[in-house]
């Protein structure tokens, strides 16, 4: 009787298995299809309405600081609404002058640059910024949390967590999710998740951190391979604030990675590209593209990304990207090469290192690659696709247990790697 | 090649009340950390300087004359060096223990004011010129007549009309 059971219990875990990974379709259009009928973001609405509040009392009194900061802010928070890139050139610019009038300098001035700056990828400045905020002292912790964020962006995760141990309380919200962050670097996805639990746990009271901890936390949960929860989180964001549209993303890349329904994903992605002035949809377009062999289309929104992201404003904020397309799309390795020098002079992160790598791989420097992966990529990241290029590296020195070990660690995160670089480990690891 | 969506960052993320809650207890259990504070109109904002700003938010107001009334002195001398007594007839470093304390006083007795000619910090009214008073006290010796040109703000009155009932004050902007 008893092995009976623990046949049919096996059997049915069996089969759970099994339908499981038939993958389940996830994305369901009826739950969210309400949300794809907004053309305008009510936040931005009222963004504008109270900075026209604010332009108007500052041309009153044209000398005011106070009006003069109150804008600045402004701006720099609708940027986070419309994209649109010039709304943080302003706001720092207004930021400078401010600085220049007021004789005595705040340190709030300082972080507020800082933030602009790290917005624009400018990491070295914003740290610049918040030393000089230290400097002078008012609000310790609230820069201390910054200069955090600024190590962990610049690679220097032994600096942020000497930042961190500076904090007595530990069960705070902002001490939380940068905890969290630091995990994730450190390949600790799961104690990552706990941690940004706890803090979402504690923002119930306040909407705008809610939404940020609860996307953050859909895009572990989808990392962790828990995409049903991933997706779960993203919809009930969208319950609270319907404009939320980075949680539409998030079910756009479900659509996309895991149920492998393109169309979807592009109706989504559409429907972002539509409302949102940033030029990443695109990327994600040309990515689907990929997937379903439209050689056409992809090289159109890759050429529509490339125009928009080379535009000087917006300085290096997505040479990521576009050191990617060198070496992938346009056969201009040499040009990955260059592009990734700036990006480890500007950051020195293992990411940043992963694109010189990248670059030479393609330029078919493959001695050159495994120097720069051994040294500075491998076991000091965690991510994906340095995971992959990895097993490409290690391959083409002919080390294939090395490679083998590397495919494998890149196919446990085939949701976040997307179907088409999927598609390509595997075929490396049954060949 | 892969688009990842990058997370976002949260920058200056600042509560300005700590509130840290127990997830197990049937009633949570919530404790609060001074971070702010603020009594008498600009007195934290004048005589405490970037550096010590956040200690001074922090320090509980019966823990402040201690430890920052010599502080406050060394600030009052500097803003005006020729200071001998104020209004009230307080030395630098009997007015700057009063200051030091900053906390708002009333009197439960008599007329409430910030300064009316006669009564001082007793309390402190909606239209108390209190700015205009702290730079008298600051800057205008003895009588209260030194220094014309820095005892008084010129801000007389609110810009718009305070209201007559709950909550009294008058609206923003």
């Amino acid at each position: 009787m008893r092995t009976i059971l623990f046949f049919l219990i096996s059997l049915s875990t069996i089969t759970c298995i099994r339908c499981s990974s038939l993958t389940e379709k996830i994305v369901h259009p009826a739950d969210y299809e309400i949300y794809l009928g907004r053309k305008y973001d009510e936040a931005l609405k009222e963004c504008n309405v109270e900075m026209d509040f604010w332009k108007h009392k500052l041309s009153e009194v044209p000398e005011s600081e106070t009006y003069r900061i109150k804008l600045a802010g402004m701006l720099a928070s609708r940027f986070t609404l419309n994209g649109r890139i010039e709304d943080i050139q302003a706001s720092d610019s207004l930021y400078q002058l401010i600085v220049s009038n007021t004789k005595q300098d705040y340190a709030s001035l300082h972080r507020a640059l800082a933030a602009n700056c790290i917005t624009q990828h400018q990491f070295r400045e914003a740290r610049a910024h918040i030393q000089k905020a230290l400097e002078i002292g008012e609000g310790k912790a609230a820069s201390l949390y910054m200069l955090v964020d600024v190590n962990i962006e610049l690679g220097d995760l032994a600096g942020a967590k000497n930042a961190m141990k500076q904090f007595s309380n530990k069960k705070f919200f902002p001490y939380l999710i940068r905890k969290a962050k630091i995990k994730d670097h450190e390949g600790n996805l799961d104690s990552a998740i706990v941690l940004m639990e706890r803090a979402l746990d504690q923002v119930k009271e306040n909407p705008s951190l809610f939404l940020w901890a609860q996307s953050n936390l859909a895009d572990m949960y989808g990392h962790a391979g828990r995409v049903k929860e991933s997706y779960d989180s993203y919809l009930s964001v969208l319950k609270q604030n319907p404009d939320y549209d980075y949680a539409l993303k998030g079910i756009a890349w479900i659509a996309f990675s895991h149920d492998q329904n393109f169309q979807e994903a592009k109706r989504i992605a559409h429907h972002i590209e539509q409302k949102r002035a940033t030029p990443d949809m695109h990327l994600f377009l040309a990515e689907i593209a990929g997937a379903e062999n439209n050689r056409i289309e992809k090289l159109k929104q890759l050429e529509l990304f490339a125009n928009v992201a080379v535009a000087p404003k917006y300085g290096d904020m997505y040479n990521k990207y576009l050191a990617l397309l060198e070496a992938e799309e346009f056969s201009n390795p040499s040009k990955t090469i260059e592009i990734a020098r700036i990006e480890i002079r500007n950051r020195p992160t293992p990411q940043s290192f992963d694109l010189l790598a990248w670059g030479y791989f393609n330029n078919g420097n493959m001695a050159d690659a495994l120097a720069v992966a051994q040294k500075y990529i491998e076991n000091k990241t965690y991510e994906p696709d340095a995971l992959y290029h990895l097993g490409m590296i290690y391959q083409a020195n002919g080390m294939e247990k090395e490679a083998i070990r590397y495919f494998k660690l890149a196919a446990a995160s085939s949701f976040e790697l997307g179907p088409a670089i999927s598609k390509k480990i595997k075929e490396r690891l049954n060949s | 090649m892969k688009t990842k969506f990058a997370s976002i960052i949260a920058l200056g993320v600042l509560l300005t009340i700590g509130a840290c809650s127990s997830k197990s207890d049937p009633t949570p259990v919530v404790n609060y950390t001074q971070e702010d504070q603020m009594a008498r109109p600009a007195i934290n904002t004048v005589f405490v300087g970037a550096s010590q700003k956040d200690m001074f938010n922090t320090t509980i107001p019966s823990m402040q004359g201690a430890a920052f009334a010599s502080i406050f002195n060394s600030r009052l001398l500097a803003l005006n060096s020729g200071y001998t007594t104020n209004l009230l007839g307080l030395s630098s470093t009997a007015f700057t223990g009063v200051l030091a304390t900053d906390v708002l006083s009333v009197s439960l007795t008599g007329t409430t004011t910030f300064y009316d000619g006669t009564n001082v910090l007793t309390g402190r009214k909606l239209d108390d010129d209190v700015i205009t008073v702290e730079l008298i006290l600051i800057f205008g010796g003895p009588m209260g007549s030194s220094n014309p040109g820095l005892t008084d703000d010129h801000v007389s009155a609110n810009d718009k009309a305070f209201l007559t009932t709950f909550p009294y004050l008058a609206t923003a902007f």
